[in-house]
């Protein structure tokens, strides 16, 4: 073959081998996104038996990335965290509902049927070789652990549980003070900081605790923002509603 | 993220790519006052290119969406991946804001009002 010809193979060959790179990424990005989208939705699911909205998953996911972000971890672990922490809820699929909705007076029995709901969940992605599903099987596994060792289910203190299982332990809780429930009223967002601040060291890490409290100014704007969308389509469907 | 503005007969069409953040949403929100300044009525945003939207993006959509209303104007959204649509209806905002699937179904129906 000619040197000229061979040269000419040689182009032909790299650029069908970088189009295929690309087709290849780009198909890789759609099989990512599908898979974010599955998390997404199958997390809801679970949030609906809870009577929880789909915004405590958005500000479950927003406000652990942000203290992921502000601890310096990687870019991978900060979006592994991103979409792993809206599925720490997972097992309340499987609590019966008589329980799960109970406005108040749990007996000690049903509270046990609710803490398994840490260790279901976890089974769910048990086997898992995902990355991002070995760690949303961590989240739903420890996010109940106490960092003074009087968590649930294993009784894990410190650093023994994962830093994963620490981040949604705190933005789960404070999620929670700041939400209306069947059972309480909202507090106030300063009034949560507080009740979050007041735990460090006993229900929460300190350091994450630190760091949420460096964050407070974007978990504001995080909590305001979903509050935004709540009022915004509420006001839409009463519009709706009129309108029919 | 990065934001390109164009006009197509009348419509302005927002193409925006990257993430929709709490640390982008300030750009986002300065593209769209720019829109409201020019008394542009009808938008598009293309979101072909955006691979993550959060609550702060999606709050910026909310205060654009009243702010155009205010100007009898009105905003499209179009080519939402299956992640970032997967956001806006565990938010129940696909209930609530016009999303199609490609930018022809928008501009269609943008162009018939």
């Amino acid at each position: 073959m000619a040197a000229k010809e061979r040269k000419s193979r040689f182009f032909e060959y790299e650029e069908r081998i970088r189009k295929s790179y690309i087709e290849l990424k780009k198909a890789y990005a759609e099989v990512q996104d599908s898979y974010a989208e599955m998390v997404f939705r199958l997390a809801l699911v679970a949030e609906y038996k809870d009577d929880s909205t789909g915004t405590h998953l958005v500000r479950i996911a927003d406000y652990s990335t942000e203290i992921a972000r502000a601890m310096n971890l990687s870019a991978k672990d900060v979006d592994y965290l991103k979409y792993a922490s809206v599925m720490h809820d997972i097992g309340k699929l499987v609590v019966p509902d008589s329980i799960l909705k109970k406005p108040s007076g749990l007996t000690p029995e049903e509270r046990e049927v609710i803490k398994k709901h840490a260790v279901l969940g976890a089974n769910i992605f048990k086997g898992s070789r995902s990355p991002l599903l070995k760690v949303a099987k961590l989240i739903a596994l420890t996010h109940h652990e106490r960092y003074d060792g009087t968590g649930y289910p294993s009784g894990l203190k410190g650093k023994d549980i994962p830093l994963f299982g620490r981040i949604v332990a705190l933005t789960d809780v404070f999620d929670a003070l700041t939400s209306e429930r069947p059972y309480k009223e909202a507090y106030g967002f300063d009034e949560a900081v507080e009740m979050i601040r007041v735990e460090s060291g006993k229900h929460f890490d300190p350091e994450v605790v630190k760091v949420f409290l460096k964050c407070k100014n974007k978990i504001r704007k995080i909590w305001q923002a979903t509050k935004d969308i709540d009022a915004f389509v509420k006001d839409k469907a009463n519009e709706q509603r009129i309108e029919n | 993220m990065q934001i390109k503005l164009k006009d197509s007969d009348g419509v302005a069409i927002c193409c925006i790519s990257g993430e929709v953040t709490i640390d982008t949403a300030p750009e986002l929100k300065k593209t769209f006052k720019k829109i409201i300044d020019n008394k542009t009525h009808k938008v598009l945003l293309d979101f072909r290119g955006v691979n993550y939207i959060d609550s702060s993006g999606l709050a910026s959509l909310i205060d654009f969406s009243r702010n155009l209303k205010i100007i009898q104007g009105m905003v499209f959204m179009s080519e939402l991946s299956p992640k970032v649509s997967s956001i806006f209806s565990i938010t129940k905002l696909d209930k609530i804001f016009r999303i199609f699937d490609t930018e022809e179904e928008a501009l269609k129906n943008l162009y018939g009002r």
